[in-house]
């Protein structure tokens, strides 16, 4: 209910900016957010439960309705309004493997920029990038100086006896990355601003981390380690690798497995909210309080806050950790 | 009673028994001769020993016999009331004496002996469970410390995730599990090496290593983690560690706000 009164509020209206919300006005579009924002200004308004773990989404609109205000211009708005300020520049390149047909490695790195990755049946790795930039203006100048032009691509590609590196090594540009893999493939992913990751039908080992953006894994097969800070970790498996470790983390978000029916592991779980689960074998261990003697005297006793759990008789750990969501351990 | 020697004696007797020799004969006489031996009294001993032989041997009476026997009973009893001072002695008889007794004692000497191998290879048998043990918790470190160094992330999570029991007892895997919490490239890692120490907080030396930690991460996940752990411990000296992290620009704004809300628990 909360998300319809947001897009009420007219583009002209003047934006009441709450004391509470700190933004950096940033001309690098380097938006920074802060998650703890008071939202209740409206006792009659339904706050809906996944609220809290969407922030990233209500706070990005909300700040682009303030750069309206200050009159800084943002990214993605101005794409919608106003194609011709950004324009966006686009590069493909295929990068023939060593030895193609046998698993590789992909490894991506950007600092601003998403990152979408496809398996796909066939030989190359085939990489397409988009680069945002300020469009030349006419008028636009610096101190006498005209504005010629924003600084090339900086955009790094190698292959190596089946390891691919891509490395899009600018903070001030965004580059996205959508890049097909032939499906055997173990990927090492990394973004952080703008870096949502997405990762669809790959099979193989992989290890996704990220900062601002929400890590999302379709349909893959084998096993995963994902990390990010803001945005929700959501993994689709369609097999998952037998006794091999696998760990989900994540600050603001909530942790989201699906796995096949019967597949075996032990999760180890923390949260400041809840854990949901559909499967009926999921056992957890009673955690035995650890009672110690402080070395001023006195006494002591902890819980640790970890769940241990084992799903299906148990098996490998897997870590899954947040603090603001929930995790879910789903039957796919 | 006698005047005499008793070195005459041998030969007074030998005179008696008729059984002197040439020579004592003679020497015999020269005694009499010169007084040392009286012949009248050597006769006086001859005489006594005929009627000695000579006297009745008296017969034992009918009556003798019977109080022998009677004698005889009287003293079995006294015997028997005098039993449990012997008991011993007739245990020792039944023992030794008896078939039953000596299969019992042959049996009962096998127990003891298999008893004593028991008890003194028992020893022997722990040492070497004990010694089994250690190698076991060795090869545990020895897999421990190469999955640490593995290439791929799970192999590096289950090391962590393995040495998790081991750290009380074994420096070296402390040092390893720092070592990975300060340098591992991965964030997962990071926090798996990061929650295996935490159990272990109180020891002095852990915490230490965990307070220099701070300034070595580079992830807000691990930072934020930290800080939480910090909060827990309720360690002071963690605030100052933090202060660079907070004034660096590139730390994100709500990354800051997220460790001072911690810091700010910690008295």
């Amino acid at each position: 209910m909360f998300a319809l009164v947001a897009p009420t509020m007219a583009q002209n209206e003047e934006v009441k900016v709450d004391e509470k919300l700190k933004v950096k006005a940033d001309p690098n579009v380097h938006v920074e957010v802060d998650p703890f924002i008071d939202l209740n200004f409206d006792p009659n308004i339904e706050v809906d439960s996944d609220f809290e773990a969407n922030i990233q989404a209500f706070a990005e609109s909300t700040v682009e309705r303030v750069f309206d205000g200050l009159g800084i211009a943002n990214l993605e708005k101005d794409k919608q309004k106003n194609k011709a300020e950004y324009q966006e520049t686009t590069q493909e390149v295929e990068i023939p493997l060593s030895k193609p047909g046998e698993r590789g490695v992909l490894d991506v790195d950007t600092k601003n920029g998403k990152i979408k990755i496809t398996a796909y049946d066939g030989p190359t790795v085939k990489v397409k990038m988009t680069k945002y930039e300020k469009k030349v203006k006419k008028d636009e100048s610096a101190g006498g100086l005209r504005l010629v032009s924003s600084g090339g691509f900086n955009f790094e590609a190698s292959e190596n006896n089946n390891l691919v590196k891509v490395e899009n090594e600018g903070w001030n540009d965004r580059v996205d990355f959508e890049i097909q893999v032939p499906r055997n493939f173990n990927i090492k992913a990394e973004a952080y601003n703008n870096g949502s990751i997405e990762i669809d039908g790959v099979n193989g080992e992989l290890s996704i981390e990220s900062y601002n953006g929400p890590i999302t894994l379709n349909n893959i097969s084998g096993s995963a380690s994902a990390s990010t800070y803001n945005g929700s970790i959501v993994a689709v498996f369609t097999k998952v690798s037998a006794d091999v470790a696998m760990a989900f983390s994540t600050y603001n978000g909530d942790v989201d497995v699906s796995v096949p029916n019967g597949t075996k592991f032990s999760p180890k779980m923390k949260t400041n909210r809840e854990i949901y689960t559909d499967f009926e074998s999921f056992s957890i261990k009673e955690s035995k309080p650890v009672t110690k003697k402080p070395a001023k005297g006195g006494f002591n006793v902890k819980y640790e806050n970890w769940v241990e759990a084992d799903l299906n008789g148990g098996g490998a750990e897997v870590m899954m950790k947040t603090t603001n969501g929930n995790i879910f351990i789903r039957k796919k | 009673m006698m005047e005499m020697d008793d070195k005459y004696m041998s030969l007074i007797t030998e005179y008696i028994d008729g059984t002197l020799t040439e020579a004592r004969r003679e020497e015999f006489e020269t005694y009499v001769k010169d007084g040392f031996i009286d012949m009248k009294e050597v006769e006086e001993l001859a005489s006594m020993q005929e009627q000695m032989l000579q006297a009745p041997q008296p017969e034992p009476s009918e009556a003798l016999r019977t109080n022998f026997y009677q004698m005889l009973a009287e003293e079995n009893v006294k015997l028997e009331k005098r039993s449990s001072r012997d008991l011993f002695g007739e245990f020792v008889q039944s023992l030794f004496s008896t078939n039953k007794g000596r299969l019992a004692f042959g049996f009962s000497v096998l127990m003891l002996g298999l008893f004593m191998g028991n008890v003194f290879s028992r020893s022997a048998y722990t040492g070497q469970v004990e010694s089994l043990s250690n190698q076991m918790a060795d090869m545990k470190e020895v897999m421990m410390m190469t999955m640490l160094e593995g290439e791929s992330v799970s192999q590096r999570l289950k090391g962590v995730q393995m040495s998790s029991g081991l750290v009380s007892e074994n420096k070296d895997v402390t040092d390893a599990l720092l070592l990975t919490l300060n340098n591992d490239e991965n964030t997962n890692v990071r926090l798996a090496a990061l929650a295996s120490l935490a159990e272990y907080a109180e020891d002095p030396a852990i915490r230490e290593g965990l307070v220099s930690s701070i300034t070595q991460q580079k992830s807000p996940l691990v930072m934020v983690a930290m800080a939480e752990l910090m909060v827990e411990l309720q360690e002071s000296k963690a605030k100052k560690e933090f202060e660079p992290i907070l004034n660096a620009e590139n730390t994100p704004d709500d990354v800051k706000s997220a460790l001072r809300q911690n810091l700010d628990k910690i008295m």
